[in-house]
């Protein structure tokens, strides 16, 4: 007595969901990017806006065991004030130098649970 | 457990990181540690670090987590020297496999000079490697790059 079943119809569907998998995990790691550009923006000192305006992030990279986004502020000066302890450059509150480092800090480690429970609510 | 005091501490690892440079350094006076002093006292290139704050201590832990900015300045016609310096002060915080330090015994100093026991660096993390951030507001060459140091008071 044989038996076989045809794997062609398995294979397509497993490379479906995986398709819809990294579609899912690209998306949710777009909208938390949007998020944390939001919340260091709520703390970039601000003088005529444009360094503020200027956080931006670029599409997720997506491989076989990481996911990488990365963020910043595309002002030339971004960096500069970034670094200016309180010492020397005032920053007028809610102001603050460290602005992307210190969200990035508390957000950060937020990424992979949010991006797994993205995937776990499409599922 | 031994009372942190940073200012121990930035003094212990300023004099590591003079003594470990190639050619070594020698501090002069320890004004140079400090963020803002250095840029008063000090013809280019200078140097400094300065703590800023790392998060919630974890009062449970014996290991003590400070995060350090290390900045090193210089007028603009000398930009070669203030990287070179600032690389320099970089390498002393790796080991010989160009990986950064792990369980690193220092010497203890207070900020007079006099011994102060030891400090062992459990970890040393990189935010980033050094990178020009501009001109500063005096219109200088300004590298920088910050790490997290996990630490403990030895002795």
């Amino acid at each position: 007595m044989s038996a076989s079943i045809d794997m062609k119809e398995i294979l397509a569907r497993l490379s479906l969901k995986a398709r819809r998998d990294l579609a899912i995990i690209e998306k949710a790691s777009g909208r938390f990017a949007a998020i944390l550009i939001g919340r260091a923006q709520d703390i970039t000192p601000v003088k005529t806006g444009f360094l503020q305006a200027s956080g931006t992030w670029e599409q997720p990279q997506i491989t076989e065991d990481n996911v990488i986004i990365n963020v910043g502020f595309n002002a030339s000066y971004a960096a500069i004030v970034h670094e200016l302890p309180p010492e020397r450059a005032h920053h007028e509150p809610p102001g603050q130098w460290k602005y992307l480092e210190v969200t990035l800090r508390n957000e950060g480690p937020k990424f992979v649970p949010y991006v797994a429970s993205e995937l776990r609510k499409a599922n | 457990l031994t009372p942190f005091d940073p200012a121990n501490f930035l003094e212990s690892l300023i004099r590591f990181v003079a003594a470990t440079m190639n050619p070594a350094l020698s501090l002069v006076q320890p004004v140079e540690i400090f963020n803002t002093l250095a840029d008063e006292v000090f013809a280019a290139p200078i140097w400094s670090m300065a703590g800023y704050g790392a998060g919630p201590r974890q009062a449970w832990e014996a290991v003590i987590k400070k995060s350090i900015q290390w900045r090193t300045v210089g007028p603009r016609d000398r930009q070669g020297d203030v990287q070179l310096r600032a690389q320099k002060i970089y390498e002393t915080l790796l080991n010989g496999e160009g990986r950064p330090l792990q369980m690193k015994t220092i010497n203890g100093f207070k900020p007079d000079g006099s011994a102060d026991g030891t400090w062992q660096l459990k970890n040393v993390v990189f935010i980033q490697t050094p990178t020009p951030v501009g001109p500063d507001e005096k219109n200088r060459t300004d590298w920088i790059f910050n790490t997290d140091i996990d630490l403990c008071k030895l002795s």
